[in-house]
This record gives structure tokens, sequence and C-alpha cells, in this order.
């Protein structure tokens, strides 16, 4: 390490470096040690004279924005994740903060590039009923303790995300940079499994923007999800080869090795969070514990089954799982109904 | 001739291990807490953030959104941008809380070297130079962390800087505060300076050095 190396400390700390400086200087931080403390400590000097700058509060709407904005945003795994390019202002905090700074100066996050290159989320822009019942089973989504993302890049550009919970027995796809279709196509998505395909809905797609939808139908473990280009009204089956196809078995299949599960929801937290309240998913098709009385009264009545009953067996069908989601879910909704209000 | 005072150092910025230096000020409640307990806090919802809980977020939004918005507008001046780079800050801190390691640091700071990264990197994007000489003159920048404050704990940090910042020499003081409240590049604060880049890459790392034992930052 020359004189000339460590005299750019102050610099780096100061975000005084051009990009390339900032490279170049980076790959001498992840060999050094001694210079990786003085960064280290320099870094939190300049973070002292941003303490010493008078604070002034943002208008509130940019925190309604945010809150719509994170329920459907993926979140890096804990762990260093092979991806193209990080953010310059990741790759700082890299340098000293992430697990692996020496592999972590060129690493990334697809997943920030997805909403922030993205900019603005068309879906949420939408002001729909329909947008607001997507815009709450996403947000539901993306709370479930076991949600997961998958991401791969989709043929003919732009990049495809997976975000899903078999507890929940529900998926969305995030389409970023994928390009528009004409007037008379329309992307549909698919579940597919051994038995074929299961429409789940279609989509359209503005290329300026990070794009979503919420599946029709049920997730299961054994779904993967395709997208076809098909015409306009969408088909009942797929007439043309998936342009992606994502989902936990995908894997397992020979062409799809570049698809990486993420697990996102499985870090012990030191302190439960509310996510951590709900008990374990129990399988989605598991029989009833016998001791269920609403389970019960069927039987005893001889077949005459009562409307209260009923309702019983459909809310068991998840149970314990609604009323404390929903509650932990209250402030983003009410965040997005906020965002969509006319 | 560096006397290292005890910090009051809200935040716990540059201490491991959430131990804050000896508080000067009985601090009132609310307002202003204790950096231990402030710092705890960050660094506890931090980690519940990185788990996706997003009420820990809103929470953590709250705490620090107005200081992010202020050293954010600070460099950027324009209002709405300074909204939008508030607003990315917030969603790289949502997806990447889940790598932060507070063994190596603080949460406030490392909050504070995105946001500042985030401003400086939109400050050169969006401003030619000639713009951004009109927007702040050079002169305002040798007291401009001199600037009144509206809490008592900014203004305690903001007096503990200040009385820092008057150790250094005025070179040193002028491109540091260029630097950090400019968001001026290194061979810019040469230009502005008029003096060999050389010097001022020097004069950076001093004058830093210099704040980081006068303001008592240690690893």
């Amino acid at each position: 390490m020359s004189e000339r190396d460590d005299d750019l400390t102050g610099a780096y700390a100061l975000d005084a470096l051009t990009p390339e400086e900032r490279s170049a200087f980076e790959r001498r931080l992840a060999a050094s040690e001694s210079l990786r403390t003085e960064v280290g400590e320099l870094t939190d000097t300049a973070a002292r004279l941003g303490l010493a700058v008078p604070a002034e509060a943002p208008p509130a709407s940019l925190k309604a924005g945010l809150m719509a904005q994170i329920a459907q945003t993926p979140q890096l795994p804990a762990q260093e994740a092979p991806s193209p390019a990080a953010t310059p202002a990741e790759a700082k905090a890299q340098a000293r903060w992430f697990r692996r700074p020496a592999v972590a100066l060129a690493a990334a996050a697809a997943a920030v590039a997805l909403v922030i290159g993205g900019g603005v989320l068309a879906n949420i822009t939408a002001r729909s009923g329909v947008q607001q019942e997507q815009a709450d089973q996403l947000a539901a989504l993306n709370a479930a303790a076991d949600v997961q993302h998958i991401s791969t890049g989709v043929e003919g550009g732009g990049n495809a995300t997976l975000v899903y919970s078999v507890q929940l027995a529900t998926s969305a796809v995030i389409l970023d940079g994928v390009a528009e279709l004409p007037a008379d196509r329309t992307y549909e998505l698919w579940y597919i499994d051994d038995a074929g395909a299961r429409p789940a809905g279609l989509m359209d797609v503005d290329a300026t923007a990070s794009n979503w939808r919420v599946l029709d139908g049920e997730f299961s473990a054994d779904d993967v999800v395709g997208v076809t280009v098909e015409p306009a009204g969408g088909s009942e089956q797929p007439t043309t080869d998936p342009i992606v196809v994502l989902g936990p078995e995908a894997s397992a299949l020979p062409a799809l090795e570049q698809a990486e599960v993420v697990q996102v929801a499985e870090s012990p937290a030191p302190v439960p969070t509310p996510t951590e309240i709900v008990p374990p998913p129990a399988a989605p098709k598991a029989p009833e514990p016998p001791a269920q009385p609403g389970s019960q009264i069927p039987a005893e009545a001889g077949g005459v089954v009562s409307a209260q009953a009923q309702v019983h067996e459909v809310t068991e069908e998840v149970p314990e799982l609604t009323d404390p989601v929903e509650s932990l879910l209250r402030p983003i909704t009410d965040a997005v109904r906020d965002l969509l209000r006319p | 001739m560096t006397s290292v005072q005890a910090p009051v150092n809200p935040f716990g910025v540059g201490v491991r291990g959430m131990r804050a230096g000896a508080m000067l000020v009985p601090m009132p409640e609310e307002d202003v807490q204790p950096a231990d307990t402030v710092a705890a806090r960050l660094q506890l919802l931090l980690e519940r953030v990185a788990s996706g809980d997003q009420q820990a977020f809103s929470a953590l939004y709250d705490a620090v959104a107005p200081r992010i918005f202020g050293l954010v507008k600070r460099l950027l001046v324009d209002h709405a941008q300074s909204e939008e780079v508030t607003q990315e800050v917030f969603l790289e801190i949502w997806q990447t809380a889940p790598r932060f390691d507070a063994n190596r640091g603080a949460a406030m700071s490392w909050i504070l070297t995105m946001a500042h990264r985030r401003a400086v990197d939109r400050v050169r994007a969006a401003q030619s130079s000639r713009d951004r000489d009109t927007r702040v003159g050079i002169r305002d920048y040798a007291h401009e962390y001199d600037t009144v404050s509206e809490t008592i704990e900014i203004r305690i940090e903001n007096e503990r800087v200040q009385q820092a910042m008057e150790r250094l020499t005025d070179l040193q003081r002028q491109a540091v505060s260029l630097a950090y409240y400019g968001g001026y590049s290194h061979s810019e604060v040469a230009q502005l300076l008029s003096i060999p880049i050389g010097t001022v890459k020097t004069r950076l790392r001093d004058g830093m050095i210099r704040l980081r034992d006068e303001l008592g930052v240690t690893q």
C-alpha cells in the first residue's frame, strides 16, 4: 500500500471521489484491513457532520408511497448472492458493513435495480377496485412468514421475479423491463404442474416500470409459474412457448438452472416479530385434528350441515392466520389505500 | 495537542456495540433520548426490518426520515429532488437491511452514509457545475456547518462539530465542507480553492483524521 493510496481515505469517506476512483479505491480497500479501519472511522466522522445538519420533516406523502412500495419490494438475502451490479451507495456500505467485503464490492442487487431502476411501479398508479384488492394481496404475500422470491432473466430482455408463499397458497409475478406488446397481444400467467397449465390471469406491461400481478387461483409447492404471449383476451391453454418459467420446482428443470431461490423470511430474528407469532404452516391439505368442533358438527349431524358449521370449516382452512396477518398489515394496506384514493 | 473529549454522539455513531460516550447534557424525555437508547433502538428496528417487518420499517422511518431529508436537502437544495433521493435511500434501507452488520458500525452511520452517497451522486448527475456554482457560492461553505438548529440534540452535535471544525486549518476546513456539505469531488474542490489535487487529497484526509480525534470517533 503506497502513501498515495492512503491519501484517499478522507476523500472516499466524504464521497469526493469520481465513480472510477471510487471503484479503484474499493478494490484496494478489500485487500487492506488497516485501510478499512481508517475508512470506517472517517466514514463515522463524516456521519457526525451529517448529524449536525438541521433536520427537516419530509411530506407525509413520501412515507405513504414508501410503505406501499416496500410492501411489494423484495429484500436482499442476508448472505451474498451473485448478481450483476451493486448500487454505488450499497457498494460503499458493503465495503464496511457486509460480511464478505472482498466479494461484496462487486456484488449486487437485482432487486434494487428492479424497483429503483423501474422508478414508478405501474400497477400502484392504477386506481381501481381490482388494483386495490391486488395491492392488499401483495402486501399479505410479502408479509407471509414463508414468503420467498425467485428472480431470473426473461427471454427477449428484462427480469421476472416470482414472489410466493405456500402457506398462503398465493404467488405474484413482477416483470421489470419486459417488452410492451401490441394491442392484440397480452401476457398470460400460468400455474403449471404435472397435470398441465392452469390460466392464472392476464398482465399488461409498461416497459418503463416494474409491473406486478397477484396470480388468480391457488399456488402449491408443486407448481411452477410460466408467462406466455397470447392473443388479447387470453387463452384457455398456452399457444406459445413461455418467455420465462419460475417456481420452487423450476430448479429441477435443466433449462432453468439460472433461477435462484432466495429465502427471505428464514432468518431467526433475536426478537419475535409479529409474523413469528403465526404458527408454522400446516400442510395445506392436512386433515384437521379430530378435536376441532367445527369439523365434528357435520359428522354428528348425520350429513346435515348447519350454516354455522360451514362457516367454521371455511375459516379453518387457514387457522389463526387471518387475524394476526391482517392486523400486522393494517398500516400497510391503509397506506396503499391512501395512495390509491383518487 | 489533540484533546479527545467525551462525545455527546447522538445515535452512537462511531461506537461499536452501542456503547456511547459520556452524556454531557441530561436529555428531556421524548424529544431527545440518551444516545445509548437511541442507538440501541435504531439497531433493533433495523434488525426487525431485516426480517421483513414493515411496522419496524415504519418506526425506523419516523425516527430518521427528518435527518435523512435534512441532509439530502442540504446538498440538493431542490425540494422535489430531495424527496426522490430520500425515497431511494429508504428503499435501499429496506432492501439491504438483511446485510447490515452491527459489529461494523452504528445503524445511523450506515444510514447517513447511504444517504450522503446518493445525494452526492444525484447532485453530480443532475446539475452542471455552473448551476452548482450559482446554487451556492463558495464563500458560504467556510461556515456552512454553523447553522441554527431546531432541536437540542442537533444543536449540541452542531456545536461539537463546529468546535472540532475550528481545530482544522482554514484549508482543511474549506475542503472538508465543500466535499461533505457541497457534494463537490476532490478535483472540483481543487479548482474552487485553486490548489493542486494532491494537496486536496491530503487536506481531506488530514482534516478528517483531525475531526475524528476531536470528536472521539473510534472503531
